[in-house]
Parts: C-alpha cells; structure tokens; sequence
C-alpha cells in the first residue's frame, strides 16, 4: 500500500534523496515483491522504459537543495526519478525561524503544497499514509513541516502520519534550535502518529566510531539514517506478538516457504495479529540470492508469481507501526536501532550469528544507546514490579511501551527472541510489548541483519537538555523579537514548553 | 531565480569598496563559472543585458544555461562629487556599471553630515528613489540590501543614513544590511567624530544589521601582510615584493579585504553546499535584541591570493595550511576588521560560515570543541554557534572562514567614539556648521540612542552565570508515584 514521502527544508531534502537511493539498492539487490516497489515507487512516467517515480514530494523555501536532489536522483542512473512537477520551492527561505515557516510561509503554500500531495495520492490506488522526513532546528524543516503536517492531518483524517525528525547537535548547529525543537515538538506530538527522532549526534558518533569515518559529512550521516530507516520499511513478514511470560511460542513457519501466506497456523497459544504482511513466496528465496550479486542498474526485482500466489496484502509497515507502537496518545517518540553498524569493507570478513546480534542489541535497548559498542554491560533489566526500589541504584536500564523487532537474513524465521520478550524490558501496562517480524532476505549485504524500533526512553535526556537551554534563553528572552513578528508571544513558548514537559514526565514515569 | 542583492554605494569611500567589490565579485564567479553561462548564481549581483536592442532588454536566468551577453551589476552609485565616478567609470568596471543608476551632484557634501543628511538627502529623495526602485524592478526577489559607506565624512555618513532612512520606510520587508567604515584615531577629517555618532544613532534604529570595519584595523592587516609577504620573499625577491605593494593604488588592500566580507556573507546565498546559510538566517541568529545588531566579523584568509603571476612563497605567505588554522585565526585579535578584542568580551552569538569542498560538519564541530573552552559565551547561548557549510572554495585557496560575531566589544568601540565625541561637543567646536542645517537636539538625540546601546552591551558584557530559572511543571500528573 503506497505510502507518499515528504521532504520538507534543507536536511529533509538531502535525507531523503539518501532513503530513496538506498531503498532503490536494497530493492534492486533483493526480490521484495511488487508490493514493496508499489509502496515507494510507481511506475512512469513511460512504463516501457523500465523508469519508476518516487512518490515524494520535495517542499523548501530555497531552490538549491530540491534542484541538487533532483540531479542526484537523474545523475545516479538509477531506474526512479523525482516526479518531474512533484516540488515546491520558494526563493527566500525561512531564516530557521519556526513561526516564519509556520505562520508566515504555511498559510501562503498550504494549497500549492496539499495540490502536490493530493496528485500523489491520486496516483497511489489506496493510501496508506505519510512519511515526513525533517529537521527540528530549521525554519522551513521544523515551522513549514508542522503546518503541512497540520494540513495533512485535515485533510486526509484516516491516513497515518508518521514523522522522522532528524534532532540537531548539542553543540549547536543554530543559535535558536531550542525554540524550534521544542515547538516541532509540542505541535507534532499532538498531530502525527508516530516520530521517530534521528540524533545528529549519534549519527556523528556511528559514522566516526564504527564505520572507520574521521570527519563525517552530513552525506555519511545521512547514509546510516537512511539505512536503519529502509532496514525497518521494507517488507517483513510477522512472527506474531509476544505477551508477557517470556513464553516464546514456535516459530511460525507456516507463512516462510510453503507458499500459502493466508490463514493462521494452528498453534494455539500464538495469538497472531489480524493483519498479516506478505513478502514472497519460496520462488524467490533461492533464485534471487544467487543473482543478487551482479546487477547494479537492472531494475527492482520481482516476479509476477510472487504477486499472484499470495493473499492480497493488506498491511503496511506503517500501519504495524502506529498499532503496535504508538497505542497510546501520550507516547509517540521512537528510538531506531539498526544493526549491524560496520563499513562496508568489513562485512566480508565478519562471522554474523544470531545470538550475538540479539545479545548486542538487546543491550543497546537496555542501556538506551544507538551505538553498537562502548555499551555498559553491568546495566541489567529490572521488572516493573521493584520499579521505585532500584531508582537510586546505579543507571537506570530503559524501558518500553513497545518494541519491534524486525530480523533480516538466512535463518530469521527460526531466531529464538525470548530475550526480549522480557517483560522487564517494557512497561507493566503494556498492551502489546513485542512484535517480531522477519525476512530471509540478505539487507545491505549482511548475512544476518537485526533492527529495533522501540517507543522508549531514550528521548528524556535531549529533550531536558533542550528545555535548559530554552528556558535560559526565554529568561533573558533572547531572541524572542525574531518571533513576535509573526505573532507568537511569550504564552505561546510557555505552552509549547510545558506540553514538552509533559512528554519527557510521562517517559521518566514509564 | 535566487535572492537578488541589491548594492548601493554611497561617497568617495562606500564607492571605492564597492568597486573593487565588483573586481572580486567577477574574478570569483569566473574562476566558477566556466562556460560563461548566465547561471543563478549570478544573477544574484548582476543582470544579463542584451544592449543590441534598443532600449537593452534584461534576460532572465530561464533554466541557467542561457550565454552570458553583457552583465550589469546590481548597484545604485551615489555620490555628491563626481571625481570618483568618473575615474571608476573610465576604468575597466565602466561596462559592469550602469550610468542609469548613477546619482551625483558636483560640489560634494563638505564632510558635513548634517549637510548630507538635511540638504542633499531631500533633495535627492526622488531620484535616488527612482533609481532604486528601477533596481528592484529588475529583480524576481530581492532578498537584500547592502549599504557601502563610511561613516566620517559627509556624503557616506549623512546621504548613507538618509538612504538607510528611506528604505526602512519604502521597502520594509527586504533586509537593511551596511558595511560602515568607522573613522579611525588618525583620521584626517576633523570633524568625523560628529559625523560618525550622528550617523551610528541612525543605524542603531533603522538599519537591520551593521558590520563595521575600522579603517585602523585594515591599515594593520594590510601591513602585517605586506610584511610577511616580503619576508617570505626574501632579499633577492625584494623587487619583486615591493613593486607588489607599490603597483596597486594606496587603499586597494584595504578595499579588498571589505569587499571580501561581502563575497564571504553572501557565498551560501548565491553557491550550494550541505548546510546553506541565507542572510536571514543570519540576522534571526546572531541578532537576540532588536538593536544589537552590530556584528564584528573577521575571516581567513584575510586577502585574496595575489594574480597568477605573483606564485611561489610569496603569494602563499599568510596563506593559512589547514582548515584548523584557519578556526584558531578567525577567533584572534589580528584577524578581526575591527580593533576590538574578542576574546576580553563576552560572546551573544557567532555563526561560522565555512568555505570549501573538503570542510565537513565533523571539521567544525570539531573546532568548535576546541576553542569554545577560551572563549566567554554569555548564560543563555553557552553552547550555540550558527555553522553554514559552502562547497565552493573562495579563488585562490582550498578553503576559508567567515566568522560574524554578536560580541560587546563593540561596546568598547562606541566608548570610544564617544569619548572622542565629546571633546569636540563640550566645547562646542564646528557645531555652527551642523546647526545651519539641523537643531541641536540631533546631537542629543544621537547621544542617547548610542549611550542606551552601550549600556546595554556592557550589561551583557559579564552576565556568563545563568540566574536560577523557575521551570514549568507538568500538568496533571501529580497523582503519579
């Protein structure tokens, strides 16, 4: 089920011109079937040709990074294009002032821009929701994103909204990025259906510490991002939920190799989920891994059979997102962890297994990092139940509303995932605290590839940061002139502050 | 169809920084522009003419690959006396400028701001008007414009301030940039501290950012340069070293370094790169209080690389290595375009601008780690720097820094002008020249408006210690445990 994309200010643009050129490689590389293409790509605009159409739209207030985005997509020779109308561009930018985007540029673009969306969504056959990719620091990013995120939410009600907000370096890339995170973040709280925050920071550190990178430019951060993103959105098939108990029940092979994806397997204590996603059949499994290796420009990959043999798909990973994850109004914020972080001239040389991989990961969720080492292994876990008890002792461990799993590789149907199932690892009240999806599929030529998105914690820290330095500007009430202009008053940070603050509270309770 | 800046270049001294400006402005986009394309980055300081029509017809940018017929800069000339004019437009810029936009009058403005400001202002109210707006109706979207002048003498101080004036009230939407010399102790003009303080009350209230450049700064630039220069190139080299120096006209260096800035301030604007940097963004901030929007800027390398012909150590003398270097600079005493120190006072904001294909945002922060231990930021932006990133390089070298900097040592630099002000105003000396053409209260006016900015930037000037703030608790989760 298609999903549209928008890449809103300068790093929405750059992030995603690098989702859809990785998307187009893992695509090209590996037989996701019709759907998965369908999803991110339509075909046009001459079908002969081979050529697909990204179903983006580029939204700035600048001209120069949708032109270079539009280059990079024709210049790469890859089979997709940018839609040759699909973009809004105006000439002044917004001065990485919030309310300029939001209420200077928003009301006079919101027709033009819902004009673009709306010849998207006419495209798609059936929609399934929005992908905003954004800044939080910018002007046009932050301010102009939340008003077309406000728009979209109007306009298409029953359509998910999920945004990727990339949160900028603590140092400080500009001089009012606190005002403008923690307006992004008070208005998008309230509007989207799921965010998953990208820190800067943590990219920085991934691409200097782990992938070899002495100074990381903003193209190798935005590589990783768009890895971890493309390693969660493309296809999986579900292994089920797991409730509590960390009873882990069979491996559900009926939906693996046979064939026949439709109808539960008659394990009874599995309770699947209603909506099954679909990725293929066994007829893809073996053929496409031994010709993945040569092709480079020949086109996604899928067969016909594949479309026809199996049940019509009816899911998204957009949709599990928000039913698993994002369950309860207050908790919105998503923390991406994708693995194996390596460069890539490493990868031939590495021995992968799954329990390493699982044991790394599970780790990194409990001690809330994203990087892959220089993880404090002494933090364990500890159940719900002695919550109060262990607050003084030692770091906390983090905890989840939600978790998903997504596994990648040979054998990522049959990985035992009792550890985290743990149900010290979620929150007591947790409705739904694992689902686990996987594919046989190779991703970015690891052998075995694990990624994790988790409704966690992990956002308390920067977002207290950010509120000290807010609330120290907003005493000396610095900057705040630049606002007025556009009819924001003091009241109106007051608010946004204290929504934020609410947010960070109910995760510091979880 | 990019941000068009418009500049306007007002007495002898805006004039002669304005056109070497337009030397450097067409030797940076030629050395980038090599199919002699009329691309958007141009035509964001000069209009494509076609002059075989009569009368010659403008050519937009279209999709960028049009030919370049004739360029015109984007720029409006205005002076009272006509000797500087005529020497620029004889000389090889006579193409680049168009007479169209050229106000003057003959018998100049006799270093007397009220002169400039209340007799030849008014007067030229219309036709200067005209001629901007002419300018403004070549553009598609004018994002800026760019004041050259000084502010000791009469035209550039009283004209210059009349314009900042005019176009506060006729175009409000489009940012008021200036690039105002101040007078240095040694100056010749007499009376340039009335001239200055009366202008600078002026820019406090209607310009939207000031970035002032003292002429006693460049002087020492300029000579520190020339000395390393000769230094580098050695005794048997002397020849070669001097007639350098003596061949370019007395305050070329100096210019070059002015106009400089300008290409630096405007790279990100007109070049592409991973992190663009608008002149908006630029005031939103580094600008945290309505009028402390006076800016110190230094940057590195501080001149352009001579011609081609001077290679060797002698032009790579002063020429900085590496992009760390380059940081260390910029944040020094040596390399600013004022004298102030930087470093004794404390920092509002500063936004770095860098230039170069191989500088990263890891280089910058990097950098900025480093340094921001030595230097005082003030409470409520200890850790915020404005970082832009451009591509492409400026000519002649690998890479380069702007710094802009919201600093109160500008404090110091007001004091002093105040204080020299003041010798003059107690005793009333060469007051009669400026009450012919304004009242005294002018001069009370000027004085208060700069003594309130003073006093505010020396408020800020120690406050490095945040008070305790009161925060906001959250709503209705008391009951949780």
């Amino acid at each position: 089920m298609p999903v549209i994309t928008l890449q809103l200010g300068q790093c929405g643009n750059q992030l995603g011109c690098s989702f859809f050129h990785t998307l187009s490689a893992e695509l090209s590389a590996n037989d996701y079937g019709y759907d998965a293409v369908n999803e991110y790509y339509r075909a046009g605009p001459d079908t002969t040709s081979g050529m697909y159409t990204a179903r983006s739209v580029l939204i700035d207030m600048e001209p120069k990074v949708v032109a270079g985005a539009r280059a990079s997509a024709t210049a790469s020779g890859s089979w997709w294009r940018y839609p040759s109308t699909g973009y809004l561009v105006m000439q002044s930018g917004s001065g990485n002032n919030w309310s300029q985007g939001f209420h200077g540029y928003g009301p006079r673009v919101r027709d033009a821009a819902l004009e673009l969306v709306r010849r998207e969504v006419e495209a798609a056959d059936c929609l399934n929701g929005f992908l905003l990719l954004q800044s939080m620091a910018g002007g046009t990013g932050a301010g102009l994103g939340t008003y077309v995120a406000q728009a979209l939410r109007d306009e298409y009600h029953a359509a998910f909204i999920t945004n990727c907000c990339v949160w900028p370096h603590e140092s400080g890339e500009v001089i009012v990025q606190p005002y403008n995170t923690l307006f992004t973040l008070s208005h998008l709280s309230d509007l989207s259906d799921g965010i998953v925050l990208l820190e800067n920071e943590a990219l920085h550190r991934t691409c200097a510490k782990l992938m070899g990178i002495a100074r990381p430019s903003f193209a190798d951060m935005n590589g990783i991002a768009a890895r971890a993103l493309v390693s969660v959105l493309l296809p999986s098939q579900s292994r089920g939920s797991y409730r509590g108990g960390g009873h882990a029940p069979s491996p559900n092979r009926g939906g693996a190799g046979a064939g026949s994806a439709a109808g539960p397997v008659g394990s009874p204590e599995l309770q699947l989920p209603a909506l099954r996603r679909t990725g293929g059949t066994a007829g893809r499994g073996v053929g496409s891994e031994g010709t993945a290796a040569g092709s480079e420009v020949a086109g996604p990959r899928f067969s016909s059979a594949s479309a026809a043999s199996c049940s019509p798909p009816n899911t998204s990973p957009l949709a599990d997102l928000v039913s698993h994850l994002c369950c309860h109004p207050a908790y919105r914020m998503l923390t991406l962890r994708a693995i194996p972080q390596m460069p890539p001239s490493s990868i031939d040389f590495t021995t992968f297994t799954w329990p390493a991989i699982l044991k790394r990961l599970r780790q990194m969720f409990v001690t809330g990092s994203v990087l892959e080492e220089g993880m404090d292994w002494s933090v364990m876990p500890h159940s719900p139940a002695s919550g109060s008890a262990a607050l003084g002792a030692g770091p906390r461990a983090n905890r989840a509303v939600a978790n998903w799993l997504v596994l990648r590789g040979q054998g990522a149907g049959e990985v035992d995932v009792a550890d985290f199932a743990d149900p010290a690892l979620t929150a007591a009240w947790a409705v739904d605290p694992l689902s686990v999806s996987y594919n046989s599929s190779k991703f970015g030529r690891c052998l075995m590839s694990a990624s994790l998105l988790s409704n966690d914690r992990r956002c308390v820290g920067p977002i207290q940061r950010m509120l000290e330095h807010a609330y120290g500007m907003l005493e000396s009430r610095a900057f705040v002139h630049q606002y007025e202009t556009y009819g924001m008053g003091v009241s109106d940070f007051q608010a946004c502050f204290a929504r934020v603050e609410d947010i960070a509270q109910r995760y510091i309770q979880l | 169809m990019p941000r068009e800046l418009v500049t306007i270049q007002v007495g002898q001294c805006g004039n002669q920084i304005g056109c070497r400006f337009w030397e450097l402005a067409l030797r940076e986009h030629a050395a980038y522009n090599t199919k002699g394309v009329y691309d958007e980055a141009l035509s964001s300081f000069f209009r494509n003419v076609d002059t075989r029509v009569e009368p010659p017809r403008n050519l937009p940018v279209g999709n960028g690959h049009g030919p370049i017929r004739t360029l015109k800069a984007r720029s409006v000339i205005v002076d009272m006396e006509c000797g500087v004019i005529n020497e620029m437009l004889k000389g090889p810029l006579g193409e680049v400028l168009d007479t169209r936009q050229l106000v003057s009058d003959v018998s100049g403005a006799g270093n007397n701001w009220a002169h400039g400001h209340h007799v030849y202002g008014p007067q030229y109210h219309d036709a200067i008007l005209d001629k901007i707006r002419l300018t403004t109706e070549d553009c598609d979207s004018l994002q800026s414009f760019m004041l050259l002048h000084s502010l000791g003498g009469g035209t550039g101080s009283g004209v210059g301030t009349y314009i900042v004036r005019m176009l506060a009230d006729e175009f409000p939407g489009v940012f008021r940039f200036t690039g105002s010399v101040f007078p240095s102790e040694e100056d010749d003009v007499v009376t340039s501290p009335y001239n200055a303080l009366l202008a600078l009350g002026q820019l406090v209230e209607h310009a939207d950012c000031v970035l002032p450049i003292e002429n006693q700064a460049l002087i020492d630039i300029v000579n520190r340069v020339d000395a390393a220069r000769e230094r580098a190139a050695g005794g048997g080299g002397a020849a070669g070293g001097t007639t350098a120096a003596a061949s370019g006209k007395p305050f070329d260096s100096m210019n070059s370094v002015a106009a400089t800035l300008l290409l630096h301030m405007t790279a990100s604007v007109r070049f592409e790169g991973p992190l663009n940097v608008d002149l908006n963004d630029i005031t939103m901030n580094l600008v945290p209080y309505p009028r402390m929007h006076f800016l110190l800027s230094s940057m590195s390398p501080l001149l352009p690389p001579p011609k081609e012909r001077d290679v060797g150590r002698q032009a790579l003398a002063l020429q900085p290595r590496t992009l760390d270097q380059v940081f260390g600079e910029v944040f020094s005493r040596d390399h600013q375009l004022i004298r102030a120190d930087p470093r004794n006072a404390t920092y509002l904001a500063c936004g770095l601008i860098a230039r170069g294909p191989t500088a990263t945002i890891a280089d910058i922060n990097r950098n900025v780690a480093r340094l921001r231990p030595q230097l005082r930021m003030v409470h409520w932006n200890s850790e915020g720097f404005k970082l832009g990133i451009c591509s492409t390089p400026p000519v002649g070298c690998p890479f380069g820094l702007l710094c802009l900097a919201n600093n109160t040592a500008i404090a110091s630099t007001f004091t002093t002008m105040k204080e020299r002000f003041d010798k003059l105003y107690r005793r009333r000396f060469y007051t009669h020249h400026y009450e012919q053409y304004m009242d005294r209260s002018g001069f009370e006016s000027a004085m208060e408006l700069v003594a309130d900015l003073t006093h505010q930037y020396q408020e800020l000037n120690g406050a490095t210690r945040a008070p305790a703030i009161t925060r906001l608790r959250p709503r209705g989760l008391s009951f949780l445990p």
